[in-house]
């Protein structure tokens, strides 16, 4: 056959796939199993048993702080993270207040979620604000601050985020540090920024159970602390949260949304595949020639 | 779908057309998606800095100093102004001197920080390579195999990746050339992974957007 006349190499095919078909394809697999409610099998992972485990095991007279370091760019991850473990607070009965060093616009978007997990468990009567929760809204963490908020919680803040002073809210009587021998048993980090660094170092010293729910980028570099202890527990990103759901028997928004993800995963580990046949299919031709 | 001439409705429209418009890149570039760059942009820096007003600088310092009277506060305005210096050169000495101050405050906290957060993990690299693991009849061997040889690999992994690190001498021997070379492939692994987690964060971030346009927009996923 003349070389012009030639079939075109599988290589020089999937260079002439426009670009806008690949998305268009992921867009299609990623929104297929969503509409469909299809769905493939999750397994629950240890680092988020581990998470569950350590706060089934808190004292239910002591408070847990959360802080909610996340804003609008990764709150697909950390928003249903929010949600599952503070409905998992809600149902041991443990009482938490919600504090912000990220992002300004984080105070608001907690609230939120917060008023969401409190209506799935059918409990705003049960969780009334300031009885049972409170919002401490945004900080900035600089590191005076870190110092004086590990030491003394009320000495840090004063006034929550709706300026009320903390002397008149029921939840924080009493409540001033963290650790076995204080009033606070764990603190939470929920973020899609590297404030868990600062919680280890100024949190660390006072032994008190530090967890960690985070996007799934964040998540390799945090092993080594779960590995050494210095974390109780671990959530990653979406995968993360629908895990925890799956141990509440409580499905959210993360459950149904892994498998779209698992079908865009399959989707890229396809076209990893071809491409890699393609390039090692125009090497072996190479050498034969 | 919900009407756009309500509040919600407008809110709810005005969330799915700048999601359209970001994501009309993809397509092609093209001046809807600018225009929603732009806005997004302006409306982000002018939030941040009513919320820094809000949050940090009326509350810590115009209202101590102005409101309450507290004098010695004027010197953080000083010190903040100092760093603008900068830009004379007959007065950029004053911006050095904060400088330096914030570096020395720094790194004294940097020690910190190494104790608090690597301390902790220098201690628990040392693990016993033998591991044995009771069950209800005896010693569980395969748990005892499976414990001992994970902390095995755990050393081995220290050990090449600090070998990889270790430039104080040139790596000439085989044996350090070839632990350092395994230091290197287990980096590749541990990058791969990182690289697969956030391809994973990234596929969240659009199914969370997909969620909102056809779960709350159109509503075709029930």
């Amino acid at each position: 056959m003349p070389p012009s006349r030639r079939l075109p190499d599988l290589e020089q095919l999937l260079g002439r796939i426009d670009r806008r078909l690949i998305y268009l394809g992921l867009f299609l697999i990623t929104l297929a199993p969503l509409v469909g409610k299809w769905s493939l099998p999750l397994y629950v992972s240890r680092p988020p048993q581990l998470l569950y485990q350590a706060i089934e095991a808190l004292p239910p007279d002591k408070l847990v702080v959360i802080a909610s370091n996340w804003d609008a760019g990764s709150q697909a991850e950390t928003r249903p993270q929010l949600i599952a473990l503070v409905r998992h607070l809600i149902r041991r009965n443990l009482s938490f207040a919600i504090i912000c060093t990220a992002y300004p616009t984080s105070p608001q978007l907690a609230q939120s979620a917060v008023e969401e997990a409190i209506r799935l468990e059918s409990a705003p009567d049960r969780w009334p604000y300031g009885t049972r929760w409170v919002n401490l809204g945004f900080k900035l963490p600089d590191d005076p601050w870190l110092r004086s908020f590990s030491s003394s919680i009320t000495g840090a803040v004063k006034v929550d985020v709706h300026n009320t002073p903390l002397a008149e809210i029921p939840v924080l009587r009493g409540v001033k540090r963290f650790g076995p021998e204080g009033q606070v048993s764990m603190l939470i980090d929920i973020t899609g920024s590297a404030t868990i660094d600062k919680w280890y170092e100024f949190l660390g010293p006072t032994k008190v159970k530090i967890g960690l729910a985070c996007t799934a980028v964040m998540a390799p570099e945090q092993y080594p602390f779960l590995d050494s202890g210095q974390l109780s527990g671990l959530l990653t990103g979406m995968k993360g949260a629908a895990e925890y759901e799956q141990l509440l028997h409580a499905p959210g928004f993360a459950m149904p949304a892994m498998a779209g993800q698992s079908f865009a995963h399959l989707y890229i580990i396809l076209l990893i595949l071809i491409g890699n046949v393609a390039v090692l299919a125009a090497r072996t031709r190479g050498r034969r020639r | 779908m919900s009407s756009p001439f309500t509040f919600e409705g407008a809110v709810l429209w005005l969330g799915a057309l700048a999601t359209l418009a970001m994501y009309s890149v993809l397509y092609r570039e093209n001046p809807v998606y600018r225009i929603a760059e732009h806005v997004f942009l302006g409306l982000a820096t002018g939030y941040g800095l009513y919320v820094i007003w809000r949050d940090v600088l009326f509350p810590i310092w115009y209202k101590p100093l102005f409101r309450e009277h507290h004098w010695p506060w004027i010197l953080a305005l000083v010190a903040g102004g100092m760093y603008y210096t900068i830009y004379s050169r007959r007065f950029a000495w004053m911006s050095r001197l904060v400088m330096t101050t914030m570096m020395g405050l720094v790194a004294g906290l940097a020690f910190r920080k190494f104790y608090g957060q690597f301390v902790p993990q220098i201690g628990a690299s040392f693990k016993p390579l033998v591991v044995l693991v009771k069950g209800p009849a005896g010693l569980d061997w395969p748990g005892t195999l499976f414990a001992s040889l994970s902390n095995v690999l755990f050393l081995v992994c220290l050990i090449s990746v600090l070998t990889y690190f270790f430039f104080t001498v040139e790596q000439r021997s085989p044996l350090v050339r070839r632990t350092a070379h395994t230091g290197r492939w287990l980096m590749m692994i541990a990058f791969g992974a990182m690289f697969g987690a956030t391809v994973m964060a990234r596929l969240s971030l659009f199914i969370g957007r997909l969620d909102f346009l056809f779960r709350e927009w159109i509503p075709l996923i029930r």
